[in-house]
């Protein structure tokens, strides 16, 4: 029963049967074949990439007896002896086990001797990198000016852990991971030889499975030979690699897109009965949901032309949302393994995530929409802001006066997800809705963002063409009156983390029709009607109505804001025009200036703001939480900081 | 002894005959026999005549050796924390050296290692075949497992390396690819049933606690763990309406009391209970099944329509959180307090 796998058994003997690694070859084969030999190499690269392989040989062709050669005999006592290990002059020492001081001194005390037998005494270091850090040190005068005859060979899998002391003193070669295309040719090879029928495609998926690593590659041959009982086959090697046949993934999408939870599972179920890796599974998942949304942007970029085709579909399934947000579930689905009770139940919560966090969005709107094309509403809105998704707004009061709200919020909920994406932090949705308290309250005086800046299909006002960008990001709860510089100039407040109000059309304001709003002199109703914006809206704001008989509306604007007429002496006419199309017949709109006598739009909303931050001052004066605080921390109320929802 | 679901793996191994690689990694998750079917192995090839089946004959002189626990081509590398009750199953073991009252390792020690290099570096006691099972292959540490890369590649003639790993994720690649690994996982529901029947069968709600590993579930039952388990779903299904600080408060004096310590109780196993608990509360609110308390579900899916998607997750979420910090040495009651407060805050959807 001395069976030798096939790792061990077809470890090359020589450069020319060593598969890969040709730069490396060729660098130790010239200086070989020149005689300018280094005293010291180092060779790194992941695991089975032939670091001990490559030192062997060159021991080998150190001390051949047909003399320092690139091509060793194999055939001499000193070959044999060395591939045998029971040569005297080479020294395989594991410093993973001898990692301490004392071991390295003992190897270097002998180093001063000559050589018993052979040319060199070669000490080869393997894993290297477990030294401890006196060790280093315990080398570096041997391994800057050894003895003439002690060449010395390090290996290790970690170069990051070694000192650069060390390394400056080595010729460092990098061996690089295997190709697939290499690793089959030589395992096809071996097969041969050893007189193992075999399926190429068979040999690929192992190839693949080994990830670069020969004997990685060699001990999976050596397991599909076991599983296959003497023979390689496409099915039984795929069946053992579990290679989360893509197959399985491909079902996961599938799943998915149908929103199907029991095939999710039975997936899942599936890859258990399998034995499959979960592990793995959820690795080549973002992988393969990376691949889809590549397919999305640059198909190019995906050089497989079957695999592009098994892909393609995929990327009209699902939108880019989605995929980044399943990307980043399954990355994190994979950390939390360990965690897990099991793996199955890792894995299965992962895809059930994957399936109850689908951004929600309308039909209606795919993510080109939300990608932002360039309309003002999409522009408008900060893409950044973390606000709930606004798609279960309810919108009863103002239901007929905004229709557009839903789409335009609609941009919202579909960039939420990919900026909160991590499952983690699922924002709640929070306890003060916004929509909430505009209905509440009695009659919200500033017509607010969302009333002016979509346009109304209800009413029959053209689109605007002065509206500043600064109205939609700058409208919020606050008052424009407060403001006593030009609207224009109004440096955007912070209003993306702020939840824009829905269009308060409570009270009288909203409900009424155009008409009872010019009977009752409702000239608030009327603003909020037109819809203005900048600066006209401004100078509407600060008018006072006088009167409306036969077409001519008098309005009397506030000596404080006469410079809104002044800056703009075309304002009155584009107000006019908008009140007539209102009205439905030509009007006339006479404007004075002159001190207030009752109360302007602008001077309403101020008040009811400050009544509204009284309210919530003594609302927050009256919490016991708030009070508790005073009381034991000695706290002030800041009232400057409050801000009524 | 070969369990059934392992029966056909049983038989792959055995007709590998002498195509046995000298190193194996047994992969899978805890409580399906791993171990015995490497002990098993190691028996059979440490047997001098072999039965047609493939088991060790039991009567031959290293047989013997074995089943008295002293063959000393047998070389078991394992924690030495598990150590101590593994000898007194006769089942190898080096022997405790020193029963000082330390604290056992729960790692493998590379001065193991070392030992194991100058155990091999000799002949063998019967022959040159010599088996060594590392169990778990994960409680090697990093020195540990570097100083074994140079023996698993190209150990002395007739030594096959047997490691077991439930997580192999944690063992290093260099490790992994000198094994021929073997994976295994939930064995078929029918093969259960079928052992179910047998003689000492665990119960039903504690083979499903323990996700349908079977022996997994055994130990449980042989633990008396059945009571306790009856007493953590009572609580916790009452917990919503109560109080979970006066509950931290009985749990942490129930894990010091005489039954919770005779089972081997402790708070890693009762943090893991939470968890299934609450992974299945959340697959179920997520649209999934309930798989860990299938006697409850009904109290299960009456807490899932009282949570949130987004209180479930987070709740299942800071729980791994916890898990990870399961094996430090924090005051109970607190964390304790801590669990279940997060927990109540979840199912009651209360927010603090």
């Amino acid at each position: 029963m001395s069976y030798q796998v096939l790792a061990r058994k077809w470890r090359p003997k020589s450069f020319a049967t060593l598969v890969g690694q040709e730069h490396v070859v060729r660098a130790l084969s010239h200086a070989l074949a020149t005689g300018r030999l280094h005293h010291a190499w180092l060779f790194t690269g992941t695991r089975g990439v032939g670091k001990t392989t490559i030192s062997r040989i060159l021991a080998k062709a150190l001390n051949c007896e047909t003399g320092v050669t690139p091509e060793p005999c194999n055939q001499c006592a000193a070959c044999q002896a060395i591939d045998a290990d029971r040569f005297p002059d080479y020294v395989e020492m594991d410093a993973a086990s001898n990692r301490g001081v004392e071991d390295m001194a003992a190897l270097l005390d002998k180093a001063v001797y000559a050589p018993v037998q052979g040319r060199y005494k070669v000490y080869m270091i393997d894993e290297v990198h477990m030294l401890t850090g006196h060790a280093f040190n315990a080398m570096l005068k041997t391994l800057e000016e050894p003895p003439e005859h002690v060449k010395f060979i390090l290996a290790t899998t970690d170069p990051q852990k070694i000192p650069v002391t060390v390394l400056s003193r080595c010729l460092q070669f990098n061996l690089k991971q295997m190709p697939p295309g290499h690793i089959v040719e030589h395992l096809s090879r071996i097969l041969a030889a050893e007189a193992i029928p075999c399926e190429t495609p068979a040999l690929r998926h192992l190839a693949k499975a080994a990830n670069g690593s020969m004997r990685d590659a060699l001990s999976l041959l050596d397991q599909a030979i076991a599983h296959g009982s003497g023979k390689i086959e496409e099915e039984q090697v795929t069946h053992m690699l579990g290679t989360v046949g893509d197959d399985h993934l491909y079902a996961v999408l599938d799943a998915l897109a149908a929103a199907d939870v029991a095939a999710l599972l039975a997936v899942a179920d599936r890859m258990e009965a399998r034995s499959l890796s979960f592990d793995a599974a959820l690795q080549a998942l973002a992988s393969l949901l990376h691949r889809v949304a590549l397919a999305q942007f640059a198909p190019a970029a995906i050089a497989d032309e079957a695999e592009r085709q098994r892909v393609s579909p995929y990327t009209e399934l699902f939108d880019a949302e989605f995929l980044q947000l399943a990307y980043q579930i399954a990355i994190h689905g994979r950390d939390e393994l360990p965690l897990a009770p099991d793996d199955y139940a890792g894995f299965t919560m992962t895809l059930l995530r994957l399936h109850a966090f689908r951004p929600d969005q309308p039909p209606a709107l795919g993510s080109p929409a939300a990608a932002g094309g360039g309309g003002g509403v999409a522009r408008s809105l900060p893409p950044a802001a973390p606000r709930p998704a606004a798609a279960p707004r309810p919108a009863p009061g103002n239901a007929s006066a905004q229709p557009a709200q839903p789409a335009a919020a609609a941009p919202t909920a579909a960039v939420t997800p990919a900026t909160s994406a991590v499952p983690a932090s699922v924002p709640e949705p929070p306890a003060r809705a916004p929509a909430a308290e505009p209905v509440q309250r009695p009659a919200p005086a500033a017509p607010s963002a969302a009333a002016e800046a979509r346009p109304e299909p209800s009413n029959s006002v053209p689109p605007w063409e002065d509206l500043p960008p600064e109205a939609f990001a700058g409208q919020s709860a606050e008052p424009a009156a407060l403001r006593s510089e030009p609207p224009g100039e109004a440096a955007p407040p912070p209003a993306a983390a702020r939840p824009a109000p829905a269009a308060p059309a409570s009270g009288g304001d909203g409900d009424g029709d155009a008409a009872a709003d010019f009977a009752a002199g409702n000239w608030h109703g009327l603003i909020r009607r037109l819809g203005l914006g900048g600066l006209v809206r401004e100078f509407a704001q600060h008018c006072e109505w006088l009167g409306f008989a036969d077409g001519v509306i008098d309005l009397r604007l506030s000596n404080a804001h006469r410079h809104l007429l002044d800056m703009n002496p075309g304002v009155v006419e584009r107000i006019q025009d908008q009140l007539a199309s209102l009205y439905g017949a030509p009007l006339r709109l006479r404007t004075a200036v002159g001190a207030i006598e009752g109360e302007t739009p602008a001077q309403r909303d101020e008040a009811d703001r400050r009544a509204r931050h009284a309210e919530a001052v003594a609302a927050l004066e009256s919490d016991p939480f708030v009070r508790e605080l005073i009381e034991r921390f000695d706290a002030t109320l800041v009232e400057a900081s409050v801000k009524p929802l | 002894m070969i369990h059934p679901w392992l029966a056909d793996t049983w038989q792959r191994l055995v007709g590998l005959g002498g195509r046995l690689p000298h190193a194996l990694l047994f992969v899978g998750p805890e409580g399906l026999g791993k171990r015995d079917l490497a002990d098993t192995l190691a028996a059979r090839l440490l047997c001098s005549a072999p039965a047609v089946d493939g088991h060790a004959c039991g009567h031959c002189v290293p047989c013997q050796l074995r089943l008295s626990g002293n063959h000393p081509d047998l070389l078991p590398i394992v924690p030495e924390a598990d150590a101590a009750p593994e000898s007194e199953g006769g089942e190898g073991g080096e022997g405790g050296e020193g029963g000082s009252g330390k604290k056992k390792s729960s790692q493998i020690r590379i001065e193991q290692i070392r030992d194991l290099q100058e155990t091999l570096s000799v002949t063998g006691h019967q022959s040159s075949r010599r088996v060594i099972v590392v169990d778990p292959a994960e409680a090697m540490n990093a020195f540990t497992a570097n100083a074994l890369l140079k023996l698993l590649e190209e150990p002395p003639e007739g030594c096959i390396f047997l490691l077991v790993s439930s997580a192999p994720r944690r063992l290093l690649p260099t490790i992994r690819s000198r094994c021929q690994q073997w994976s295994f996982s939930r064995p078929a529901d029918d093969v259960v049933a079928q052992w179910l029947l047998g003689p000492d069968a665990p119960p039903a709600d504690l083979l499903a606690l323990t996700g349908g590993m079977p022996l997994a579930a055994q130990r449980l039952a042989k633990s008396g763990s059945d009571a306790l388990l009856r007493r953590f779903v009572k609580d916790i299904a009452a917990l919503p309406a109560g109080d979970p600080l006066k509950l931290a408060g009985q749990w942490e004096s129930w894990l010091k009391s005489k039954e919770a310590l005779a089972a081997g109780f402790g708070m890693p196993q009762l943090v893991e209970w939470i968890q299934r608990w609450v992974t299945d509360l959340a697959s179920l609110r997520l649209g999934g099944r309930v798989r860990f308390f299938p006697g409850e579900d009904g109290v299960i899916a009456a807490l899932a329509q009282r949570t949130s998607v987004a209180a479930v997750t987070n709740c299942y979420n800071e729980l791994a959180r916890i898990r990870r910090v399961v094996q430090h040495p924090l005051n109970a009651r607190l964390m304790l307090e801590d669990m279940l407060l997060r927990y109540a805050r979840a199912v009651t959807g209360t927010r603090r």
